[in-house]
């Protein structure tokens, strides 16, 4: 397998905290993010989260629920969450799942 | 049939939880506690498959679902059904996140609620709606759901909960059913069906993301060819093959169900109008 690495990093813009998420989002590598976005909405205080898909192609519906826990988390806590820069293939699952419309992408 | 079925579902349910609970020994695990584990998942998951799993359906006017079940572990959060209702065939699958006892569980209680809705009278929507409630509340899960049901008068009603669209692999367009809904669990939401029209020995064809690479599955078929595996006599029976053949010598990434409706009766049959 030629895949590349599962990471997540983590960067403050003004309010704004930014997961960055490379390499394929599924079953595996689902907990390192819900790991990240939680240490994010305990952490210091944010108002905002994204989470930045462009450097993933591949997300199975185990990675999009864990968007969907995401989002409902940072509802929680009264943080404002969006997904950004999916790619065609990222789009196209969320349209599939009719989800396009209930997250905010930018 | 409702009460056995949820007996069964509460005895799984504490065998699921006396497994669990062998889990902390990792430590000090052994082989042989390994080997037990799997008897013992083994033994769970055997009358787990046949509720998850569906024998099909063939209907005095020709009409039929025939269906197929292959989970990647024991047990897994891939599921159909078929039942007729009234003299309508009605057939749903469905995929719930997750792989194992936990996706099983949880794809046991949406099969019971739907099947159970819909013979008593509910309509495809509001058993949908209904089971969107039950996971987004109680079971904290998510699902993927397809539920059509074919009337006499030639229509297919179908509801697509963020389901890989299902195929018409024989009939006039649309030539797939697109999502009607969110996927089950996400949000509170208020189903709608939409509806075809249909005419005898069309075929529709409706698969979990295991046996295609719409949702980017690696190692799945692509829908030209499920299309032209479809259109072989006994196309149907071999898709799981194909699936396997795609990446051979390797276990399968994600469960894999499928069903296909085969619309029966020729027009001396149908209705007139």
């Amino acid at each position: 397998m030629d895949d590349q690495p599962f990471s997540v990093e983590v960067r403050r813009q003004r309010g704004a905290a930014v997961a960055i998420v490379r390499g394929d989002l599924d079953l595996a590598t689902v907990p390192e993010l819900a790991a990240a976005v939680d240490g994010l909405l305990v952490g210091e205080q944010v108002t905002r989260v994204v989470v930045d898909l462009a450097g993933v192609d591949f997300v199975d519906s185990s990675g999009l629920t864990s968007l969907i826990q995401a989002r409902r988390r940072a509802e929680e806590e009264g943080v404002a969450f969006a997904l950004r820069s999916p790619t065609e293939r990222v789009l196209r699952t969320l349209e599939l799942m009719m989800l396009t419309t209930v997250f905010e992408i930018e | 049939m409702l009460l056995p079925l949820l007996a069964a579902s509460v005895a799984v349910a504490v065998l699921g939880a006396l497994l669990w609970r062998r889990r902390p020994v990792v430590a000090s695990a052994t082989t042989v506690e390994a080997d037990e584990r799997s008897q013992l998942l083994a033994l769970v998951g055997e009358p787990i498959l046949e509720r998850l799993g569906d024998g099909g359906l063939v209907l005095p006017d020709g009409t039929s679902v025939e269906t197929l079940y292959r989970p990647l572990e024991q047990v897994g959060g891939d599921f159909l059904g078929s039942i007729e209702v009234d003299g309508d065939a009605v057939a749903f699958i469905g995929d719930v996140a997750g792989h194992g006892l936990d996706a099983a569980l949880v794809a046991l209680r949406v099969k019971e609620a739907v099947a159970a809705a819909i013979a008593a009278g509910a309509s495809l929507e509001e058993a949908v709606t209904s089971a969107n409630d039950l996971l987004h509340a109680e079971v904290s899960g998510f699902a993927t759901f397809f539920a059509c049901r074919l009337g006499a008068d030639g229509q297919l009603t179908y509801v697509n909960a963020g389901h890989v669209p299902p195929l018409v692999v024989e009939g006039a367009p649309p030539d797939q059913l697109e999502p009607t809904g969110p996927l089950l669990g996400a949000f509170p939401h208020e189903y709608e069906a939409a509806t075809v029209e249909v005419a005898p020995d069309d075929r529709l064809l409706a698969f979990t993301d295991g046996v295609t690479e719409a949702f980017g599955a690696r190692g799945g078929l692509s829908e030209q060819e499920i299309r032209r595996l479809s259109a072989e006599r006994g196309g149907f029976v071999r898709l799981g093959d194909a699936v396997a053949a795609k990446r051979p010598g390797e276990r399968l990434r994600d469960d894999l169900a499928a069903f296909e409706l085969t619309v029966g009766g020729d027009e001396g049959e149908l209705p007139d109008g």
